[in-house]
């Protein structure tokens, strides 16, 4: 049972890369079974095409994001909620970084075929967020299409950054990823201010 | 805003060179650049095999040809951005709905030039000039504040929210469209906001932030 959950794994992470590299269409199983080290009868023992292996990474993919979500304090317009962002965005960060060719392949697909229920884990994602953020009170946007957008934004931040348009270490980029988004939700505070005054 | 998909085309009359265009944004916009070949556009044109080849070299020439139409639609975009000095809410919501209806239509375009997927020096020189052109529009709006060192990665930071949920969600319907038009515009607002204890201290102004991008830094050869 326990090899059996490591090989799923391993098909996991290896489909992750492949379809995050090549998109789903030019994906082929053979690619996966050869990254993952397997044959392709291991293969079928866990999945029984690619559709279902991505469908299986979608959801993998939305779990953790979710998860993540749920870690978010109270997004106050003061020092707490300025602290609260920041520590969350190094962990939003470390998550999105690595799968977001996937999430890419992932939004490309759905393009196509509208089958691997794109909406249901960002709609959760940014449910989760958006109610942690009114929960610091008020703010003049949906929270819920607040938290999306703030995936979006780290989402394609992080892959400009390890494509090289911008040299940033991950503890600048959180830092000015967080201010950005406290200016964006609670216009007019002084960041700065609230930074400052940080226990 | 017009579309221009028959730029370069006006005069010679050729309609089905139009055809092939429109059918390929249409394809390259759903597959993505690199899952796309030319019996995907044709199928979708409905013209043969051959007729694609009296058109265009490849893929990449009908790439190209797209990213001229992109190109110029997006760099009214990148001026009036330029000219914006502590825009209101209004002039915000304008701009945004005009960006984000063209990203709908130029969406694939944009991507390649973000992701580099061509290296071509014309591809780069465009890339240079839109993207680059809307990353340093926001940069230099963003109030400048300590906390915020370098204005290049703010206007990076904007930019990849404006652009990448506009991926997310807004090529559905003409109401999640508007609802993307407008939380992006409320969102934006604000982190160009100054900050109260700020406003008398900066006028807003400040250097221009710079591309690091080696390809949108400058033309090659």
């Amino acid at each position: 049972m326990e090899r059996r959950l490591a090989t799923r794994t391993r098909i996991l992470d290896a489909g992750r890369e492949v379809f995050g590299e090549l998109g789903y269409h030019l994906t082929r199983v053979d690619e996966i079974v050869r990254r993952a080290e397997i044959s392709r009868a291991t293969f079928y023992l866990h999945f029984a095409n690619k559709g279902e292996l991505f469908a299986a990474i979608v959801d993998e993919v939305g779990t953790r994001l979710r998860s993540v979500a749920h870690q978010l304090d109270p997004v106050s317009p003061d020092g707490r909620g300025h602290r609260a962002l920041r520590e969350w965005f190094d962990r939003l960060y470390e998550l999105v970084e690595p799968v977001a060719p996937f999430i890419a392949a992932w939004m490309q697909a759905e393009r196509v075929v509208q089958t691997f229920g794109r909406d249901r884990p960002l709609l959760d994602f940014g449910t989760a967020v958006g109610h942690r953020i009114s929960t610091g009170g008020a703010v003049g946007v949906e929270p819920r299409l607040a938290g999306i957008a703030i995936l979006a934004m780290v989402d394609r931040f992080a892959v400009q950054v390890r494509l090289g348009d911008l040299v940033i270490d991950r503890g600048a980029a959180v830092e000015l990823l967080a201010d950005l988004t406290l200016a964006m939700l609670h216009p007019g505070i002084d960041v700065a201010a609230t930074a400052a005054g940080e226990p | 805003m017009t579309r221009s998909s028959t730029r370069g085309l006006r005069g010679d009359g050729d309609a089905t060179a139009v055809r092939l265009l429109e059918a390929g944004r249409i394809v390259l916009n759903r597959r993505g650049y690199g899952a796309t070949r030319v019996d995907d556009v044709v199928a979708r044109a409905g013209v043969s095999h051959g007729t694609f080849y009296l058109h265009f070299r490849d893929m990449e020439d009908l790439l190209h040809r797209l990213a001229v139409d992109c190109h110029a639609d997006v760099e009214p975009l990148v001026t009036r951005l330029a000219g914006m000095d502590a825009p209101d809410t209004t002039t915000v919501r304008a701009w945004m709905g005009d960006f984000v209806a063209a990203y709908l239509h130029h969406g694939v375009v944009l991507r390649a030039w973000l992701e580099h997927v061509d290296a071509d020096p014309l591809m780069e020189w465009l890339a240079h000039r839109d993207v680059g052109g809307l990353i340093d529009g926001f940069a230099a709006l963003v109030p400048k504040t300590a906390a915020r060192p370098d204005p290049y990665a703010c206007g990076l930071a904007l930019f990849s929210m404006v652009e990448h949920f506009t991926a997310y969600l807004a090529y559905r319907d003409d109401e999640v469209e508007r609802v993307v038009v407008e939380a992006l515009t409320r969102l934006v607002r604000g982190a160009l906001t100054p900050a109260a204890g700020e406003r008398d201290r900066d006028g807003g102004t400040g250097s221009p932030g710079r591309a690091r991008v080696p390809s949108v830094r400058s033309p090659r050869g």
